[in-house]
C-alpha cells in the first residue's frame, strides 16, 4: 500500500506546487495587464486627438494595434457593438465583461485578495464607459488622461506587489503541498 | 422615399424613430422635418403641413395626446446620430448641425459654450431638427432654359427665397443638369465645382456626395465659401461654381472674384424677393454690380419650390413669372 500513499503524496505536492505557481503567475501578470490597458487608452487618445476618428473606427484600430492582448479583445468587441448601433455606455459595459472573465473559483478561494485587486484594476477603465463619446474632445482627453494616470498608479502598485508576492506564492505552493502530504501520510 | 425615411428615423432612437415610423405612408413619403424638443410634443412636418405624433403612434392634433420627447430621447438620438463620437464632430456641432448619410441634416440647439464671444460648442442639447434631404430630379427643368444664353453658356444666377422654399433643391438639380449638359439647350456638360460649406447641396458623408450632382462635378465640402471659392479657382479650373446661402461680406468678395475670372456662379441667398435682397447690405453690391445675370425667386405659395419669378439683371429679357409650380411641375409662365 506504500505506493498508493507515495502516489497520493506526490500528487498532493504537485497540485500544491501548480496552484502556487498559477497564483504567482497571476500576480506577475497583473502589472502587464494593467500596462496593456493603459497603452490601449493612450492609442485611443491619439486616435481621438489626432485623427478625430469616430469611436467605432478608433476602437477597431486600437484592437488592430494591440494584437493578442486582453485590451484587443475588449476594443474588438466594443467596435462590433458600436457598429451595430449600440450606445457607447452599453457597448463599453458589455466589452468590459470580456476583461473580467478570467477569475476561476479555485483562484478566488486561494487568493481572494488577488481577485479583488484584479477587479479594482479595471475600475478606472470601466468608469470611462459613462463618459466615452458623449462630450467634446477636450473633455474626452481629460477623462482619458485621468484614467491613464489611475491605471499607471495601479500598475506601479501591482509591480511592487508582484515583486513581493510572486516568489512567496511559488514557494508557498510547494510548501503547502508538502505539509498537506505529510499530514495525510 | 418611405424606406429611406425609415432608415434615417432609426437614428433618432428606438422610441422616437419607432413612433414616427407609425405615421401613414403618404405622410412618411412627404416627410420634411422631425422636431425633437425636450419635454415638448414630438412634431413632424410633411408636405407643407405640421402634425404631432401621438403617444400610441400615428398623428394627433391635441398636445395632450401627443408623445412628449424626454431629455433622454434627445441624448439617445444624439448618441445614435454621432455614433457616440461627439468629440469627432465638434466643428459641425459648433455650427449647429450634423450631416448624415444620404445628405440629411440635423439641426441642434442647446446651451452655447462661448469662447471669446464666439460659440465654441453646444452642450445640454435639448432640441434636434431632422431635415430630410429631397432630391427632386427635374426641379430645374422649367428654370434652366432662362439661365442659358444663345451660345449654350450658363449665366450667373442668384436663387432667392425664404427658408424651406427649395433653394438648395433647385441649386442641386441645376448643378446636376449643368454638369450633365442639356443638348436641347445646346449646352454641353460643364466642369462644375460645388463649394458646399454646410454639406447641403451635395450632402457629402465621409467626403462622398450622397446626392446626384452630375458627372463633371467636384465637391469641396465643409469649406467656408470665401476660402473655398478662391481655392477652387486656383486648383480646379471650374466653368461653373455652385454655392449656397451667400450673406457675409467675404462671400460677396469671393463671388465677385469668380465672376471676374469668367466663371459662372450659381448661388442662393435668403430673401423673400428681389427688393428684399437689394436691401441686404451684403447682397446689394452683387446685384448692382452685375455679378449675376439672373435671379430666380422661389416661395412656398403653392408648396416648396414654387418658382415666382426669373428676373434678368443684365437688361436682356423681360422678367418671367411662373404663376404655378412646385419645382419640376409643369406650369404656365407669363411675361410681365
Amino acid at each position: 500500500m506504500w505506493w498508493i500513499k507515495a502516489t497520493g503524496a506526490l500528487l498532493t505536492v504537485g497540485a500544491g506546487t501548480l496552484l502556487g505557481l498559477e497564483v504567482a503567475a497571476r500576480w506577475a501578470r497583473r502589472p502587464r495587464r494593467v500596462g496593456e490597458l493603459r497603452s490601449a487608452l493612450a492609442l485611443l487618445e491619439s486616435e481621438m486627438a489626432v485623427g478625430r476618428t469616430p469611436l467605432p473606427e478608433a476602437a477597431a484600430r486600437v484592437a488592430a494595434l494591440a494584437p493578442g492582448t486582453e485590451a484587443a479583445g475588449f476594443f474588438h468587441r466594443l467596435a462590433a457593438d458600436l457598429k451595430a448601433g449600440a450606445p457607447a455606455a452599453a457597448a463599453w459595459r458589455r466589452a468590459a465583461g470580456t476583461l473580467a472573465g478570467e477569475s476561476d473559483r479555485v483562484i478566488l478561494l486561494l487568493a481572494p485578495r488577488l481577485h479583488r485587486e484584479e477587479a479594482a484594476d479595471l475600475e478606472p477603465f470601466a468608469l470611462l464607459g459613462g463618459v466615452i463619446g458623449t462630450t467634446g474632445l477636450d473633455d474626452q482627453l481629460k477623462h482619458l488622461a485621468l484614467a491613464r494616470e489611475r491605471l499607471a498608479n495601479r500598475e506601479r502598485e501591482a509591480a511592487a506587489e508582484a515583486a513581493r508576492l510572486v516568489p512567496l506564492y511559488r514557494y508557498a505552493g510547494l510548501a503547502s503541498g508538502l505539509l498537506l502530504a505529510l499530514l495525510l501520510v | 422615399m418611405a424606406h429611406q425615411a425609415l432608415r434615417v428615423l432609426s437614428l433618432l432612437g428606438d422610441r422616437v424613430g419607432g413612433l414616427v415610423a407609425t405615421l401613414p405612408g403618404p405622410c412618411l413619403d412627404a416627410l420634411e422635418e422631425v422636431r425633437l424638443r425636450a419635454n415638448r410634443p414630438l412634431i413632424v412636418h410633411f408636405g407643407g403641413q405640421e402634425g404631432m405624433v401621438a403617444r400610441r403612434g400615428g398623428l394627433c392634433h391635441h398636445p395632450e395626446e401627443a408623445c412628449l420627447v424626454t431629455p433622454e430621447d434627445c441624448r439617445t438620438a444624439l448618441q445614435r446620430l454621432t455614433c457616440s463620437s461627439l468629440y469627432a464632430l465638434e466643428e459641425e456641432i459648433r455650427h449647429g448641425y450634423l450631416t448624415l448619410p444620404g445628405g440629411h441634416r440635423v439641426g441642434l440647439v442647446g446651451h452655447a459654450v462661448l469662447d471669446g464671444g464666439r460659440v465654441r460648442t453646444l452642450r445640454d442639447i435639448n432640441g434636434l431638427n431632422l431635415r430630410l434631404t429631397r432630391e427632386v430630379r427635374g426641379a430645374a427643368d422649367q428654370v434652366l432654359p432662362h439661365l442659358v444664353n444663345r451660345r449654350g453658356e450658363i449665366l450667373s444666377t442668384l436663387v432667392l427665397s425664404p427658408p424651406q422654399a427649395g433653394k438648395t433643391t433647385l441649386l442641386r438639380d441645376l448643378c446636376r443638369q449643368v454638369s450633365e449638359g442639356r443638348p436641347d439647350l445646346a449646352m454641353p456638360g460643364r466642369k462644375v465645382v460645388v463649394v458646399d460649406e454646410r454639406s447641403e447641396i451635395a450632402g457629402c458623408y465621409e467626403g462622398v456626395p450622397q446626392c446626384e450632382v452630375g458627372p463633371r462635378t467636384d465637391v469641396l465640402d465643409g469649406c467656408p465659401k470665401a476660402e473655398g471659392v478662391a481655392l477652387v479657382l486656383r486648383a480646379m479650373s471650374p466653368e461653373v461654381i455652385v454655392t449656397d446661402e451667400l450673406g457675409r461680406p467675404e462671400d460677396v468678395a469671393a463671388v465677385r472674384e469668380a465672376v471676374r475670372c469668367g466663371v459662372a456662379v450659381l448661388a442662393s441667398a435668403h430673401a423673400g424677393d428681389l427688393a428684399e435682397a437689394e436691401r441686404r447690405p451684403a447682397l446689394a453690391p452683387l446685384l448692382t454690380e452685375g455679378c449675376f445675370a439672373r435671379t430666380v425667386v422661389l416661395s412656398r405659395r403653392r408648396g416648396p419650390g414654387t418658382v415666382e419669378r426669373v428676373v434678368p439683371l443684365d437688361g436682356g429679357q423681360s422678367p418671367v413669372c411662373w404663376a404655378v409650380g412646385r419645382q419640376g411641375g409643369v406650369g404656365r409662365h407669363v411675361v410681365d
